[in-house]
């Protein structure tokens, strides 16, 4: 790469320069320890760059929101327009079908607006055939829902109380929570017929008509079945708990006796346009594990895109410290098995 | 951001009457038409109606040949979205509707941002002002060529605007952002003076 051409930019130049827009936006490092060299050259270039960075994640802050925002209302976009599409090959016949299907849409409509009316504050997420979605909870609590789910938040999160509806499958990472007493607050899933009482653990739930599994994999479960006269039932990780509505019993059964395909869990654990003290969040949610930092600064630095396996904590470790190579560093305190992230000297930011 | 080939397969599928498939492109563009909808106008409902108009008309009258389906989208989103403002407007003022609105989608942003970033946030806020008061068409300009990666002569064809405009409408955008930033650090030094006079006359007033 040719020094003379940089040495030579204008803010406005290096805001216009894609090797560098690619270094500032998407943390390309390919060209980092160039670009370090340059901003070491002297004071007026490391200010120069600095300015154009700042322009350019100004600019990047307000489109990702942008993005986000466009992102969480496509589902519903889709849904209003799916109804106005007009079918394309139209015999008498098949219009016959749509006036049928229309007035039984509005039906259900009307229908479901009846059900859902008294609880109209609460928040749906649906997931559609071929589709899983991850679903942050207010409390931190992630939910994976697998395809034709869905989940639904209680109007009663507001007063502290965690319950939730499912309806499909979907994977529980649940952040244990303390209430003012100090006393662990329970976390309830609801599906038909059963109630899933936890405190903090890692679970799967598929409930489809009458039937619910529960699949454990770490911390403790409660069960609670039955109409006026609760019956609860415990299980332990490795265990696969499966209630039947009919006859309302709940079979307990050891794991490895259950086909592993019929167990689902997302395999990765993505990050998109997050701030790293949004993604460390995440991070002790899935994994269960602590970070420390000494600078709040470096909390706020962004992380566009990043995808890790959901079985190892050391993957997101690895890559983060490639991502802000000379930025921070984290790594694993051996006396307590917490992760500390030190800030590292800023040539960039001078 | 780079586009995968799969989604101009599903174009074909979808000319051929598949719903589903039709969703699936729906989606796919839906997140990046808003954004690039926002960087022209604040009023979200203004830029989904665009978009589903757009693909209301492609469900419809389904293109017969298309080189580039990105190109052939963002530009009818684009007339789509301008058509839908214009028609507002005419509706805007017979129905006056409050402009708050307008104020409400700018300043939540901002808010965003603040909860972010605390090291960089008032620079970056001072840039994200300027970036909001910017004339939309050099927002719009800056978009496509920096977010969305496209070449000045793409840009030419989307906007229906000459290249020299295009690369007019970039650099002005980025001067008037610079300005701003300047501005900025100037404004800091009349303060710092302030606070060491107030500091000197402290210390004189022990002795």
């Amino acid at each position: 790469m040719n020094a003379e051409k940089y040495i030579q930019y204008r803010v406005e130049d290096w805001v216009q320069d894609p090797l560098f827009r690619n270094y500032i936006l998407d943390k390309d490092t390919t060209h980092g320890h160039f670009w370090r060299g340059l901003s070491n050259e002297s004071d007026e270039i490391a200010r120069k760059m600095k300015e154009a960075s700042d322009i350019l994640q100004a600019m990047s802050e307000v489109h990702s929101d942008y993005h986000e925002e466009g992102r969480r209302k496509s589902a519903e976009s889709w849904k209003a327009l799916e109804q106005r599409l007009p079918s394309r090959k139209k015999t008498s016949h098949r219009r016959m079908i749509t006036l049928v299907s229309a007035a039984a849409s509005i039906a259900i409509a009307v229908l479901v607006l009846w059900v859902l009316w008294p609880s109209s504050q609460a928040a749906v997420y649906l997931t559609e055939a071929n589709e899983t979605q991850e679903v942050l909870l207010p409390d931190g609590s992630l939910v994976y829902l697998n395809e034709n789910s869905s989940l639904t938040i209680h109007e009663e999160w507001q007063n502290g109380i965690r319950d939730v509806t499912l309806d499909g499958e979907g994977y529980f990472m649940v952040r244990s929570q303390a209430d003012t007493a100090g006393h662990k607050k329970k976390f309830t899933v609801k599906t038909s017929g059963l109630d899933i009482e936890v405190l903090g653990t890692q679970f799967n739930v598929q409930s489809r008509d009458a039937e619910t599994r529960v699949s454990l994999d770490e911390g403790a479960v409660k069960l609670v079945h039955g109409g006026a006269e609760k019956t609860e039932s415990y299980m332990v990780p490795g265990q696969v708990a499966s209630y039947d509505q009919k006859s309302n019993k709940v079979a307990i059964i050891e794991k490895a006796l259950v086909r592993a395909d019929e167990l689902w869990k997302p395999k990765t654990i993505e990050f998109d346009h997050i701030t790293l003290r949004e993604a460390i969040e995440k991070m002790e949610t899935v994994f269960k594990v602590e970070f420390t930092s000494e600078s709040k600064a470096v909390l706020g630095l962004k992380i566009n895109k990043l995808s890790v396996p959901s079985d190892n904590p050391e993957v997101f470790i690895k890559t983060v410290n490639i991502l802000f190579e000379n930025k921070i560093i984290i790594e694993m305190d051996p006396e307590n098995g917490t992760y500390a992230i030190r800030e590292l000297n800023k040539s960039m930011d001078q | 951001m780079t586009r995968d080939i799969s989604i101009e397969i599903s174009w074909k599928k979808y000319i051929s009457g598949d719903k589903a498939v039709f969703g699936d492109v729906y989606l796919h563009y839906y997140a990046e038409l808003y954004a690039y909808g926002r960087t022209i106008t604040p009023r979200a409902d203004w830029i989904d109606t665009a978009i589903q108009e757009l693909f209301i008309t492609l469900w419809q009258n389904p293109p017969k040949e298309v080189r580039s389906l990105d190109q052939y989208i963002f530009t009818s989103f684009r007339n789509q979205l301008y058509r839908t403002l214009k028609n507002s407007r005419k509706y805007l003022a017979t129905n006056r509707v409050p402009e708050t609105r307008v104020e409400d989608g700018w300043h939540k942003s901002a808010e965003d941002i603040l909860i972010e970033d605390e090291s960089n946030s008032e620079i970056r806020q001072q840039i994200q002002k300027a970036l909001q008061s910017l004339p939309a068409r050099r927002r719009e300009a800056i978009y496509l060529k920096f977010f969305q990666n496209k070449t000045t002569a793409e840009i030419s064809v989307i906007m229906n605007i000459r290249e020299e405009m295009v690369r007019n409408y970039i650099y002005k955008g980025i001067k008037a952002l610079r300005t701003n930033y300047s501005n900025q650090q100037f404004r800091l030094h009349p303060a710092l003076i302030l606070i060491i006079c107030l500091q000197l006359s402290g210390n004189m007033n022990l002795f």
